[in-house]
C-alpha cells in the first residue's frame, strides 16, 4: 500500500516536472491536463464549491478524501433542494432527505479520461491552443491561470485556475466565442490536507435505511448494434461509448419501459450525448433548442420513427451538426 | 370502443370514471374538460361524492382549492408566449398514463362504487402540468440558438432526465475531476 502510494506520488512529481519544463518551450495541452488529473487523485481537502450560470448561483460544502486507490467524496448542497451526494470511486449515491429517495448510480466513465489522453487519435492540442495568463489568488491559494482557446467555432473556451503546488483545479470558467462568461465553477474556500473522517463518510454513504433506492443503470451497447452511424464525424469529437437505459427510470413515474440509446462523444474537454428514442407524438411535440442557461445546450429533432435529443457543453451549431450527421445504418 | 363519439359528454365522463374509455376518446374528453366549466364541475362533484362516502379525510380541502384557483388565475394573467394553448396541451399529454392508472385503480380497488379515485390522485395529475407551466411562463430568457431552430422555453421533466443522464456519463472530459463532478452535484437547474 505504502509502496503504491509512494510510486503514485513519484509519478505525480515526474508529471509535474514534465509539465513545469514544458512551460519553458511549448506548453503541451495533454501533459498539462494530465498533471491536473493526477492532482485531483492525490488530494484530501474540504471546501465550499460555488457554481454560477446565467445569473443563478448554487453552492455546496465538499469533503474529499484520498487514500491509496480509494477516493471518497461528500457534497452537501447549501442551495436549492436539500440533497447530499456521496462518491466512493465510481459508485455514486445522492440522498434527497425530503422525498426520502436515494438515487444510486455507477459512473464507469469517471476513470476514462486518462485513457482518452493516451488514445493515439486523441490530440486535444489540435483543437485548442493553450496560453498561460499569469497568477492569481483564489480560495486562499496561489493559482496559475491558463486559457484553452478553441481553434474552431465548434467548442467553447475554458479558463482554468490551478493551485501552483498541487495542481488542483480551484476555478473553471466556460466562455463563448466572444469571451462572454457562460458558466463558472470555483472553490470559494478550500483547505488542502484537512482532516476528513473516512469511517464516518462511509457510514453516512451506506445509511440508506428509510430511503427508497432508485437505481440508474445503463447497459453497454454499440451504435452499430442499435443501427446508427455518424455519416459525417464532427471534427475533434471521438465516440466515447454507447449505452441503453430504461426511460421509466429517467422520467420517474411515467410508467414507460422503452429504452433510450445514449451515444457519447468527447473532444477531451467538451462532451456531447445523443439520445435516441422511439418517436411518441403525444410527448415529442417540440423540435429545436431549449435554452437552459449556463454552458449546457440541448437540441431536439424528429428523424422518421425516432426522436433525437442532443445535449452537450458546446455551441448550438455543434449540436446541430451532430443531429444532422446521425443516420440509420444502411 | 363503440361508446366513444355519440355518447353525451356526461356519459363519457362516467365511462372515464369506470375506466372504459379508449385513449382516443379520453383525449377528446380531456379537451372538452379543459373548455367546459360545467363538465369540470360534474367531474369534481363525482369525486367529492365518492370521497366523502369513503372517508371524511378525503373531502376536498378548501385551502388547496383556493390555491389552484389562484394559480389558474395567475397563469391566465401571464402574457401570451409562443406556445400552443398550454392548458389544453398539458392535459392531452397527461392523458394516456392517467387512463392506465384509472383502469388499474378502478379494477383493483372498488368494483361496486363507480367513483373511485381520490381528489389526491386527480391533483397529482394536475400538479406536474401546473408546475411545468409555471416554469414555462417564468422562463423568459432565450439567448443563442441553433440555426433555423425554433426556440421554446418549456421545461420538460423528460429533458431534465436526459440532462442528468448526460452528466452521469460525463467522465470523458478532463474537467470531470474534480470540477465537473462537483459542478453537477452542486448545480441544480433554476427553481421552478
Amino acid at each position: 500500500m505504502m509502496r503504491l502510494r509512494f510510486a503514485s506520488v513519484a509519478l505525480t512529481l515526474v508529471l509535474a516536472g514534465l509539465a513545469g519544463s514544458a512551460w519553458a518551450e511549448e506548453l503541451s495541452v495533454n501533459a498539462w491536463l494530465m498533471r491536473l488529473h493526477e492532482a485531483s487523485r492525490h488530494q484530501t481537502y474540504t471546501g465550499t464549491f460555488v457554481v454560477s450560470a446565467s445569473g443563478h448561483l448554487a453552492s455546496a460544502k465538499i469533503w474529499h478524501l484520498c487514500e491509496g486507490d480509494l477516493q471518497i467524496e461528500r457534497v452537501e448542497s447549501l442551495s436549492g433542494t436539500p440533497r447530499a451526494t456521496f462518491r466512493r470511486n465510481d459508485e455514486v449515491i445522492t440522498f434527497f432527505p425530503t422525498a426520502r429517495v436515494a438515487v444510486s448510480e455507477r459512473r464507469d466513465s469517471l476513470g476514462l479520461f486518462p485513457n482518452l489522453l493516451k488514445a493515439p487519435a486523441s490530440d486535444i492540442g489540435a483543437y485548442y491552443d493553450i496560453k498561460r495568463l499569469g497568477d492569481e489568488r483564489v480560495a486562499g491559494l496561489e493559482a496559475e491561470v491558463v486559457q484553452l482557446q478553441p481553434r474552431d467555432a465548434l467548442r467553447y473556451a475554458y479558463r482554468v485556475w490551478s493551485d501552483q503546488h498541487s495542481g488542483l483545479v480551484v476555478q473553471l470558467q466556460t466562455l463563448d466565442a466572444d469571451g462572454k462568461l457562460l458558466e463558472q465553477a470555483a472553490f470559494s474556500e478550500l483547505q488542502l490536507n484537512a482532516p476528513v473522517n473516512k469511517t464516518k463518510l462511509i457510514q453516512m454513504m451506506d445509511a440508506t435505511q428509510g430511503y427508497r433506492i432508485e437505481r440508474r443503470e445503463v447497459q453497454k451497447t454499440t451504435p452499430e448494434l442499435q443501427g446508427w452511424v455518424m455519416t459525417k464525424p464532427v471534427a475533434g469529437f471521438q465516440s466515447a461509448g454507447c449505452y441503453t437505459r430504461p426511460v421509466a427510470l429517467l422520467a420517474g413515474a411515467s410508467g414507460r419501459t422503452d429504452s433510450t440509446m445514449q451515444w457519447m462523444f468527447s473532444d477531451g474537454l467538451a462532451t456531447v450525448s445523443l439520445f435516441v428514442e422511439a418517436f411518441d407524438a403525444s410527448r415529442h411535440v417540440r423540435e429545436g433548442a431549449t435554452e437552459l442557461g449556463g454552458a449546457t445546450r440541448t437540441l431536439t429533432r424528429r428523424l422518421g420513427a425516432w426522436w433525437i435529443t442532443a445535449v452537450g457543453e458546446v455551441p448550438p451549431a455543434t449540436l446541430a451538426l451532430f443531429v444532422q450527421s446521425l443516420g440509420r445504418k444502411k | 370502443m363503440n361508446n366513444a363519439r355519440p355518447l353525451p359528454l356526461e356519459e363519457q365522463l362516467s365511462a372515464f370514471v369506470d375506466g372504459e374509455l379508449t385513449p382516443e376518446a379520453l383525449t377528446q374528453l380531456l379537451v372538452e374538460l379543459s373548455q367546459q366549466d360545467t363538465l369540470r364541475e360534474d367531474w369534481h362533484a363525482y369525486h367529492v361524492v365518492g370521497d366523502v362516502l369513503r372517508s371524511a379525510d378525503l373531502a376536498p380541502n378548501a385551502t388547496e382549492a383556493a390555491f389552484w384557483s389562484r394559480l389558474e388565475q395567475r397563469l391566465g394573467n401571464e402574457p401570451a408566449r409562443p406556445m400552443p394553448a398550454p392548458v389544453l396541451h398539458a392535459g392531452v399529454r397527461n392523458g394516456a398514463p392517467a387512463n392506465q392508472r384509472w383502469a388499474w385503480v378502478v379494477g383493483a380497488a372498488l368494483s361496486v362504487v363507480a367513483v373511485t379515485v381520490s381528489v389526491g390522485l386527480w391533483q397529482r395529475d394536475v400538479a406536474p402540468a401546473g408546475s411545468q407551466l409555471a416554469v414555462a411562463v417564468s422562463e423568459a430568457v432565450v439567448a443563442a440558438a441553433a440555426p433555423e431552430a425554433n426556440d421554446v422555453m418549456i421545461r420538460d421533466p423528460h429533458l431534465d432526465a436526459l440532462l442528468q443522464a448526460h452528466q452521469q456519463l460525463g467522465g470523458h472530459s478532463a474537467w470531470q475531476m474534480p470540477s465537473g463532478f462537483l459542478r453537477n452535484a452542486t448545480y441544480e437547474e433554476p427553481p421552478r
